[in-house]
């Protein structure tokens, strides 16, 4: 697609070179690790109270290695998805163990249940063509509740899966156990996503995480969620600089260890609500901030993922729908590859099953015609202009209105409003949200479809009781 | 005299914690008493932020330079106050620290300013601390509260182990326990038997002098 340049050419410089700055000059906290003694042997200096400096020929080397086309493959193989940059995709977001109830809207602790009932849901949406973990239940062991979370997935949806975030080196490793239970010969299932602490801290256990999903081969995602006036500058620029520098030294620290390790480049900017410090409302600039990190990645070489359908709302409302589109549309026109966000809401602590079937929509009507649409003779069509004007015929009764119909010209939408008034009080007047709530429990009645067999399942019980 | 403690006590409210330090030097070589630049300047200063900030004038970082400028002004004054028998952390004794396995420490860090600011005495354990660690401390300061921070639902669970660690040492009943972070709800709270919850810093404060009426 041809995407907007968010940033110019001279700003994108200054975050490249602020970056470069930033780990060369204050380096990064690093745990001890096998990935901090790669780093004090790959040229890095020690200055004392675990932080290492980055010198910047070492980080434009790394950067500089070939980054392969990153495939991500479901338990399904027919639906292995490459992230050539032709388009924006749809990712949901996770993980949270909160739920809105599906009937009354009311916040409460997700059980197994919800777990299971919102992975059927995901992959049901016909706009998500890959998933990540949305809820890990509340009613398990907080350990065991993020390994069932993961088995639900993998169990319940064939679509391209990311094992989400992980946070130690036992999480991940049985969480890479769970992905080779599931993976057909070949494909293996999974991405793994593991956050710095911003600014520029990454403890022990993350540096554990990052050097085994690194060496797992699995696409691996340095995943900063930086928080403007906390973890980083209030200023958009400096959090930027922060953000990238982060997503830089996540980048050497995976192909430290694993040269041909694909990565992606992430955005995760939030600002702190200057009333109480909390990470919570509505944030215009999240969008913007992505944009440049896609631009940023794309400086790289590296496919971008960024968290943008993001809401403060608390249900499903006016502010919930435009908190997702105004921040999602400049990601998406400046080329972002991966789209995240879609069914958490309440400031990104809350899943929603019916703000998923809405964010999904969403994203339908944003994305369409945004990979371009043909300028041609054909579509230009002016002996259709001809015909109707001329010869007094319809453009409806036109065969080239059929041919565009079938290209996928018009958008139509799943849960939009598309009745003239009389016929929707005839309909009940019923809301985006009574639809969507209706579209979730069609797909919840019918019979559950699993993906894995039943000695996959108890293969997965077993690792899961592990946990 | 009392315009230079009207400089400080607007120096306060402006958060210009740099020029603090010596305007309460030049206010101690004028004879001022220590109580008297505490109570007439500083804390004056720090009230008029914090009204501002009720009224939605100030915003957060207002209130924290504030609040460093007030430390700025007590840390000149810090031996002079002690003779002339002043009481800081009048309000209570705060012990605060961040779960094992967690380093995040600025929303903590921010809670903890706060929390000295509205007269709390806060015994700040750092990041990534044990649960045996929140005990011990607050037997040895002889806490009123203790605060467990945790930002990460990976490391909530390490809340849960320092109430076991309270309970099985007989001491739950000594403490109040606020447990605080991002991802904290009413149910957690309850479902591990804390007192009280914050998911920001501003309600973390109020529901610690909340906590100190009961």
């Amino acid at each position: 697609m041809n995407a907007f340049k968010f940033l110019t050419d001279e700003a994108e410089e200054r975050i490249h070179e602020g970056s470069l700055d930033l780990l060369e000059r204050v380096g990064v906290k690093v745990g001890e690790s096998l990935i901090r003694r790669l780093l004090l042997r790959g040229g890095c200096s020690d200055v004392g109270d675990e932080f290492v400096r980055m010198p910047r020929e070492l980080v434009m080397e790394v950067m500089s290695s070939a980054q392969p086309t990153i495939t991500l493959h479901g338990t399904d193989p027919g639906r292995s998805l490459s992230l050539d940059g032709s388009v924006p995709r749809l990712l949901n977001a996770g993980t949270v163990s909160v739920v809105a109830d599906l009937d009354t809207g009311d916040a409460r602790d997700a059980t197994l249940k919800d777990a299971v009932e919102m992975v059927r849901l995901l992959d049901a949406l016909p706009h998500l063509p890959c998933v990540v973990p949305s809820l890990f239940p509340a009613d398990m062991h907080p350990s065991k509740a993020r390994l069932a979370g993961r088995a639900a997935l993998l169990r319940y949806t064939g679509k391209p899966a990311s094992l989400g975030a992980v946070s130690d080196a036992e999480e991940i490793t049985l969480s890479l156990e769970l992905s080779k239970v599931a993976s057909a010969p070949g494909r293996p299932v999974g991405t793994v996503m593991i956050s710095p602490v911003s600014p520029l801290t990454f403890p022990s256990d993350i540096c554990d995480a990052i050097a085994i999903a690194a060496g797992s081969g699995l696409p691996t995602i340095g995943l900063p969620c930086p928080v403007r006036a906390l973890g980083a500058p209030l200023y958009l620029a400096g959090v930027l600089v922060g953000q990238n520098a982060e997503n830089l030294a996540s980048a050497v620290m995976a192909r430290l260890v694993n040269p041909e390790v694909p990565l992606m480049h992430a955005s995760r900017i939030f600002t702190a609500y200057m009333r109480t410090g909390a990470v919570v409302g509505p944030d215009p600039d999240m969008g913007l901030a992505a944009a440049a990190m896609a631009q940023m990645g794309r400086r790289y070489g590296l496919p971008s993922n960024v968290y943008v359908l993001h809401t403060a709302a608390l249900t499903t409302d006016a502010q919930a729908g435009f908190d997702k589109a105004t921040n999602a549309l400049k990601a998406m026109l400046a080329g972002a590859d991966l789209i995240v966000g879609l069914g958490l809401m309440g400031s990104a602590l809350m899943a929603s099953f019916t703000q998923a079937v809405i964010d999904d929509e969403i994203f339908s009507m944003l994305s369409h015609h945004i990979g371009g649409f043909a300028v041609e003779p054909r579509t230009i069509d002016l002996d259709g202009f001809r015909q109707a004007a001329c010869e007094g015929e319809s453009f409806m009764a036109q065969e080239t209105t059929l041919d565009a119909l079938a290209e996928g010209e018009v958008w139509t939408g799943r849960v939009s409003n598309a009745d003239y008034w009389e016929e929707w009080v005839r309909g009940g007047r019923q809301t985006i949200g009574d639809r969507a709530r209706q579209y979730v429990k069609d797909v919840l009645a019918a019979d559950p479809v699993e993906y894995l067999s039943e000695d996959r399942v108890a293969a997965m019980e077993e690792i899961i009781s592990r946990g | 005299m009392a315009d230079l403690l009207e400089t400080i006590r607007d120096a306060v409210c402006g958060g210009r914690h740099k020029d603090v330090g010596g305007l309460v030097e030049q206010a101690r070589g004028e004879g001022q008493p220590a109580v008297a630049i505490l109570n007439g300047a500083l804390v004056r200063g720090l009230e008029e932020a914090g009204q501002r900030f009720e009224s939605g004038e100030f915003f957060l970082p207002n209130l924290l330079m504030a609040a460093k400028a007030v430390s700025a002004g007590i840390a000149v004054i810090q031996e002079q106050l002690a003779a002339e028998g002043a009481v800081l952390g009048g309000s209570g004794t705060f012990v605060i620290g961040t779960v094992r396995g967690d380093v995040h420490n600025i929303g903590k860090n921010i809670v903890s300013a706060l929390l000295e600011a509205s007269g709390f005495r806060v015994i700040d354990l750092g990041v990534d601390v044990k649960p045996e660690a929140f005990a011990d401390a607050a037997l040895a300061h002889q806490a009123d509260i203790i605060g467990i921070s945790a930002l990460m639902t990976t490391t909530m669970i390490h809340q849960q182990r320092v109430m076991d660690v309270l309970e099985e040492r007989g001491v739950r009943g000594r403490f109040k326990v606020m447990v605080g972070g991002a991802p904290m709800t009413a149910s957690w709270c309850q479902r591990i038997g804390a007192d009280d919850f914050a998911t920001d810093a501003i309600s973390g404060v109020k529901k610690a002098r909340r906590l100190m009426e009961r």
